[in-house]
């Protein structure tokens, strides 16, 4: 194991994972409910011989599939750069981009629309809802950052504003109407099928934003890794540095709850796995590593919870947390044992 | 006197709304000269370390590097006092993962640009750094693989990439075996003595180490600074005093002048 991660480079590493990207998309386009032939789902693509395809057949690949799985590219890749971020700037192996309660808050904006009646008969209600409810967490998480600056503090808020969010949802839950209810609940379960929008294009350009971003800021991130003080001594503004990638990790958390619900799990788990899988821990290398394989697995998640054959889709949600939690634990115990890990500092 | 590394002058330190924790009316610290920050626990040797780091404003008063102002009016940006200073700190480091030259790779970020790669100079500095430290053989191992003597030498390697002038150490033999205790007052002794730093301030526990290695001593406790040669304060006995100040029972310790320890009254000292 040692001997494979010292002779395969970091670079031929992101490029393997490229690939089991591109393959895994292309099963997701391939594989469904309804069975296509191979040459129909490029004829309906705009490749090769366009006579034999069906109207339905180019509905499905076009708007059913490829929007599918780009939501789930973006969405999974998102998170998993929202939750390398979290973890960056809280040095905590368990930090994810639910820490700030930025998804509780998305989720009590979407419990107010659907449980209160505000907005059940807004087809896209849930979107916006969720939007400001994650807006409003980050804000005041901004706020407490700017103003006590201390990581360790900023993390017991979150935890506290996630617990009250939740609250006021659970109390929401306890008096809503039925319908309501049932559609908070499918909410909850988390989906990359989305309605009809911008979902698809949004999730993947704030994705890769967000990755080359943090890629040409990596050195200045790579700072934070041994802590506020070292980081300032070395030049760089680390309450400022913090809150930036605060802000941004919060936005992108809130943005992808919105369309997908609340499936920020995968954001804990992915950068383990690309840390791992690189053996490195600098964010040039760790950044577009956690993106792929945040979107690939993300892709692949989606695949089991709608495998052809199963009549009913299996909530997103728990399909990433049943294949996610042992991948975790394995990943940290392992490091543990070969002083390679998180060194969780529990 | 402006020209010197560390200059401190009218100094009061406190915490948000405390009191005055130390006072210091005039503090240089000389080029050339490895200097030993010592004194009870509480006395406020890391509070005076981490004022001239620039963590820690001062209620009142100045510090200088090389004649530039650390705080207040015109005060060094970050950067520039990046490439003039660098730590060696007591917080745990152990990210996952992160190799010892990346580590070392990490003291050159006062000096890239924020888009650029690492270029000849980087890598130079780093590879340096390592020699210096004598860690260039763990150069592709990760951090938490390291024993803790190995990695206080990994840290001091990542603060000499920053090529300083001026090294600042936290306790940094505060977790090792005595032989490596002794090695790294060595090492820290040598890089004054050949120039790689103009001077190293080093806050120690280790007052039999201070005294053998140090140029000079800063005694940091009952709310002031005492400055002097090792022998100097030995001597006049300031050095035991500022230790047993508020100790002065029929039980307290005294000073063996010769081991630089602590030993029990009946046993004499010098």
């Amino acid at each position: 194991m040692r001997d494979s991660l010292v002779h395969t480079s970091p670079g031929a590493r992101i490029l393997a994972a490229v690939g089991a990207l591109m393959l895994t998309a292309v099963l997701a386009i391939v594989l469904g409910s309804v069975s296509i032939r191979f040459r129909e789902i490029l004829a309906a693509l705009g490749v090769g011989p366009q006579q034999e395809v069906s109207v339905a057949a180019v509905h499905i690949v076009r708007l059913v599939r490829l929007p599918r799985v780009a939501t789930a590219a973006g969405a999974g890749a998102a998170l998993s750069l929202a939750g390398l971020t979290m973890q960056t700037v809280f040095r905590n192996a368990l930090a994810g981009p639910g820490v700030l309660g930025v998804s509780a808050g998305a989720g009590l904006g979407v419990a107010v629309v659907l449980l209160t009646g505000v907005g059940v008969s807004v087809s896209m209600a849930t979107v916006p809802a969720a939007m400001v409810g994650a807006a409003l967490v980050l804000v005041a998480a901004i706020a407490v950052n700017r103003a006590v600056g201390h990581p360790v503090l900023l993390l017991v808020m979150g935890l506290l504003f996630g617990y009250a969010a939740n609250a006021v949802t659970t109390l929401l839950l306890a008096s809503a109407p039925g319908q309501g209810l049932e559609r908070y609940i499918v909410w909850s379960f988390g989906s990359f099928a989305l309605p009809p929008g911008p979902g698809p294009i949004l999730l993947p350009t704030a994705a890769v934003l967000t990755a080359v971003g943090l890629a040409v800021a990596g050195p200045r991130v790579d700072a934070l890794l041994l802590g506020s003080h070292y980081a300032e001594s070395s030049g760089i503004h680390a309450r400022r540095t913090q809150g930036i990638l605060i802000a941004v990790a919060g936005g992108l958390t809130g943005l992808v709850t919105a369309y997908t619900g609340p499936i920020s799990f995968l954001g804990v788990a992915v950068p383990h796995i690309a840390r791992g899988w690189l053996g490195r821990s600098q964010h040039r290398l760790l950044v577009p590593a956690t993106a792929i394989i945040g979107g690939w697995l993300a892709i692949a998640a989606d695949l089991v919870a709608r495998l052809p054959g199963n009549e009913r889709v299996l909530p997103l949600n728990a399909v990433m947390a049943l294949v996610g939690v042992p991948v975790v634990l394995f990943i940290l115990l392992r490091g543990r044992r070969s002083g390679d890990g998180e060194g969780l500092g529990l | 006197m402006t020209d010197a590394p560390v200059l401190i002058r009218d100094l009061r330190l406190s915490y948000p709304g405390g009191p005055t924790v130390l006072a210091a009316d005039v503090l240089p610290i000389g080029s050339g000269v490895l200097t030993s920050l010592v004194g009870p626990n509480g006395g406020g040797k890391t509070t005076l370390l981490r004022c001239m780091a620039g963590f820690l404003p001062p209620t009142k008063g100045s510090v200088e590097l090389a004649g530039l102002p650390v705080y207040g009016r015109g005060a060094l940006s970050r950067r520039r006092r990046a490439r003039m200073l660098s730590v060696v700190l007591t917080d745990r480091v152990t990210p996952a993962y992160l190799r010892v030259e990346d580590l070392v790779a990490l003291g050159r970020i006062p000096y890239r640009s924020v888009i650029g790669t690492a270029d000849a100079q980087d890598q130079y500095a780093v590879r340096h750094a390592m020699e210096q430290t004598g860690v260039t053989h763990l150069a592709q191992r990760t951090v938490g693989r390291l024993s803790d003597g190995e990695r206080q030498r990994v840290m001091i390697a990542r603060a000499l990439a920053q090529e300083p002038q001026i090294l600042l150490l936290d306790e940094p033999a505060a977790h090792l075996d005595p032989p490596h205790q002794t090695a790294l007052f060595q090492l820290l002794h040598r890089l004054v003595s050949e120039g790689i730093v103009t001077s190293a301030v080093v806050a120690t526990h280790h007052v039999h180490l201070a005294l053998h290695f140090s140029h000079e001593l800063v005694l940091v406790g009952g709310g002031t600074v005492r400055t002097g040669t090792p022998h100097h304060l030995l001597e006049s006995g300031d050095l035991e005093h500022a230790f047993l100040h508020g100790l002065d029972g029929e039980d307290a310790p005294v000073l063996d002048r010769n081991r630089g320890w602590f030993v029990p009254k009946d046993e004499g000292g010098s």
